[in-house]
């Protein structure tokens, strides 16, 4: 009997195919236009070799000076290269330059190029470090005499705007579930099935399958689709794939679990979808799927009561360093939501067939 | 023609829900003018050296490019470590944040709390721990043990700070040996430091484009919200008209139409007429609203502010109607608008700078008509005239370009449907 029942209200889903198509194409676009606005703020430093122009102004630096600098420079991947007239800021943008130093009397003057300013803080660093360098020998200071003890803590490494998008958003729309469903229950009230349902031999358990599990495989389905599609458009990196996936699935049927029980309560569409996007954008929000967890400044204990923070923290980790210790939390959470949501609902449904509401 | 154009705008008025998107959306563009929250977090030029009050402030956002961010834990606070951090800060690489923590009680737990936070909820290059006997470990030769640097990123930068940290360090301890006290050994560098030549920092832009100032980059942004709310109210102003041609096809209005001999181009023309009168209108309500606003906020005059949000309406709003009428559909023509809505926002750059994006992106989004009077804004904020004749040249295009298509559908449509119940 519940195979037929899920089979039908698959085929149902199926026919608002213009839903599931927006479930597996919004994020998509999202993850397109976030990844590539916080490209910049997200990127990694490379290690990239610099080219400079430099120019004597007075007579503050002696040939034998600048000859050590160029060759300093040239050991440390930066290329120095004179030009003895020009405005600064023209030469950069013809010759796309990293940044123009002039040496005056008792001054040098760095321009640094704005698009580039991680170049352009090295070469001021190079400078710097090459005058402090010569100071600290005139003094007699044996350089690098002192050791730094340096620690190297457990940190997750700086991981790209694409990745991070690409994970986020998956999850975000997987969290918007009920939209596969919506098939359902539009043509559940249009050809008033729940009437017929009344009358068959259907306990409230299975008739809540009925509904959770064509919903949850379409949505998994979709949500998988959407993160393929992600991942062969950008190239999005979900480190272990298995077990992304496991977590994947977990939070697809955790969401369907729990909007699903808001129907059972509401037994409203409408309102359904508004109160489920309301909770979902909240738990979103202070999850990171906007803001990237990293960056945002909302209180821990607010984010440590988002599932969709733990999900995210667990994925992201997962991607780059391919362990994390919010697995655990991440199916707890899941788990939990699909047991709780789902005795409700049952509940909810026994109630309303009892009250034959 | 003037019948059909009275009945159209009388069925829209009747609709009540029209008057909420009428009323509602300039209020809360307008709200969002007023209120003028930095919703940007613009930082132009970061100082290299920055005083946090909070050991739990996140310090991610000062390398939005690309700077090499050190968090520094100074719980020695005394003349040296202010020394040595100040000397990190001038190398010119680093961004420090420094958290005073002198005189608080500093144990293992705190530091290993706020390390992982760092290492996980943060983004950083390393972070440094001066504890309080840094003096004392200096002044003792212990240079090694004074200060502790945790790395916190895989950064290429990190062997930099290491060594800039132990010439700094042999500087002071080269210097303790013949300084009778913590004052002494400052002096002494500082000294030494001025003898180095000076250094001016010029930051120039590699592009050429139009610089705005921090207030004009907020303003924008503002401006670009308002303008999402307002494409809203447009785009659906536009999808009632269209509500209204679907019903009165499917009511066989539009035969009893085609009986009094009004050919099908009057009748489209006349909701075309009906689009520019309720883009009128909700300019008029955004025109009543900003009475409220104080232009210098804005950033320019009122009447060019009308303008643009005229201008754009129009185009929202035809395209709307069309994309309403040929799908010939209430419930997709209202999911096509909001698709249209979000869509167009996104990409045009309405929320955030698509100015790094990929050529793609970049590509889509000059296709979007916001972006364009995005762009106008600009302009006008920088007293280019050029800005005015853009953005009529761009309405024009667009007009003409929905129109064309609109009527190349209709055709197709017509000659399955429409004039037929």
């Amino acid at each position: 009997m519940n195979i037929y029942l899920i089979k039908n209200n698959i085929k149902l889903m199926c026919r608002s195919w213009f839903n599931i198509l927006l479930f597996i194409i919004m994020p998509v676009v999202l993850v397109f236009c976030l990844s590539s606005a916080f490209d910049s703020l997200m990127k990694k430093y490379e290690e990239t070799d610099i080219t400079a122009g430099y120019r004597v102004e007075g007579d503050a630096v002696t040939e034998d000076m600048i000859e050590a600098m160029c060759e300093v420079a040239e050991d440390n991947d930066i290329t120095l290269i004179e030009y003895p007239s020009g405005d600064p800021e023209k030469l950069i943008r013809d010759n796309e330059l990293s940044g123009f130093i002039i040496f005056n009397d008792d001054t040098y003057t760095i321009y640094e190029d704005k698009d580039n300013k991680e170049l352009g803080k090295a070469l001021e660093y190079f400078v710097n470090a090459f005058y402090e360098n010569a100071t600290a020998a005139a003094m007699g200071v044996e350089v690098n005499s002192a050791k730094v003890t340096v620690e190297h803590p457990d940190f997750t490494p700086a991981i790209d705007s694409k990745d991070y998008y690409g994970i986020v958003e998956i999850i975000y729309f997987g969290w918007c579930a009920i939209v596969a469903g919506a098939g359902i229950f539009l043509n559940e009230k249009k050809y008033k099935i729940r009437k017929r349902f009344r009358v068959a031999d259907v306990s409230p358990f299975q008739e809540y399958l009925g509904k959770f599990i064509p919903i949850a495989i379409v949505a998994s389905l979709g949500t998988i689709i959407a993160a393929v599609l992600t991942v062969s458009l950008l190239g999005v990196h979900w480190g272990n794939i298995p077990l992304s996936v496991a977590i994947v699935v977990a939070s697809v049927l955790a969401a369907t679990a729990f909007e699903l029980m808001i129907y059972n309560i509401t037994d409203n569409l409408i309102a359904t979808i508004i109160i489920s996007f309301a909770i979902v954008w909240v738990m979103g929000f202070y999850g990171g799927s906007f803001e990237t967890y990293m960056f945002s400044s909302h209180p821990m204990t607010l984010k440590n009561i988002s599932p969709i923070y733990h999900i995210n923290r667990a994925l992201t980790e997962i991607s780059c360093m391919g362990h994390s210790d919010y697995m655990s939390s991440a199916f707890g959470y899941s788990g939990l939501i699909i047991v709780v949501s789902s005795l409700i609902s049952v509940i909810a449904g026994t109630i309303r067939k009892r009250g034959k509401v | 023609m003037k019948t059909l154009v009275k009945m159209s705008m009388k069925l829209l008025v009747r609709t009540k829900i029209i008057w909420l998107f009428l009323v509602l959306m300039p209020v809360l563009s307008t709200m969002i003018l007023k209120t003028n929250v930095a919703y940007t977090s613009f930082q132009d030029d970061i100082e290299s050296l920055v005083d946090i009050d909070d050991a739990d402030t996140k310090v991610a956002y000062y390398s939005s490019n690309g700077e090499y961010v050190v968090k520094v834990y100074d719980a020695s606070g005394s003349e040296l470590s202010d020394y040595l951090v100040d000397r990190l800060a001038n190398s010119g690489m680093f961004v420090l944040c420094r958290v005073d923590l002198s005189g608080k009680d500093i144990d293992d737990k705190f530091i290993d709390e706020h390390l992982d936070l760092d290492g996980h909820e943060d983004r950083m290059g390393a972070s440094l721990y001066i504890p309080e006997d840094f003096d004392e470990k200096i002044l003792d030769g212990n240079v090694a043990e004074a200060l502790t640097m945790y790395v916190l990123s895989d950064d290429a930068r990190n062997d930099a700070l290491e060594s800039e940290l132990a010439l700094q360090l042999s500087r002071l301890e080269t210097t303790s040996i013949y300084a009778a006290n913590e004052g002494d050994i400052v002096e002494t560098l500082e000294k030494v430091d001025d003898m180095s030549p000076e250094k001016e920092v010029v930051s120039v832009s590699g592009s050429e484009e139009r610089s705005l100032t921090a207030a004009q980059v907020n303003q924008k942004a503002n401006l670009g919200y308002a303008f999402s709310f307002l494409t809203l109210g447009f785009v659906f102003a536009g999808f009632f008209i269209a509500n209204g041609a679907i019903q009165e096809q499917k009511n066989g209005v539009i035969t009893r139409i085609n009986l009094t001999k009004t050919n099908m181009l009057c009748y489209f023309t006349s909701k075309f007429v009906a689009a520019f009168l309720i883009c009128l209108v909700m300019t008029g309500v955004v025109g009543i609203c900003s009475l409220t606003l104080d232009m210098n906020d804005l950033g320019m005059n009122l009447f060019v502010f009308l303008f643009l949000i005229f201008l754009m309406g129009l185009i929202f709003c035809t395209l709307s109607m069309f994309m309403g009428i040929i799908m010939n559909d209430v419930f997709g023509a209202s999911v096509a608008s909001f698709t249209l809505w979000c869509t167009s926002s996104l990409f045009s750059g309405l929320y955030f700078p698509l100015d790094t994006a990929s050529k793609g992106i970049q590509v889509l989004s000059s296709l979007m008509p916001q972006k364009w009077f995005m762009d106008g804004a600009e302009m006008i904020f920088v007293g280019d005239n050029k800005a005015f004749s853009m953005v009529i040249c761009i309405t024009v295009a667009y007009i003409a370009i929905i129109v064309s298509l609109g009527s190349v559908g209709l055709k197709v449509r017509r000659s399955k449907e429409w004039g037929v119940s």
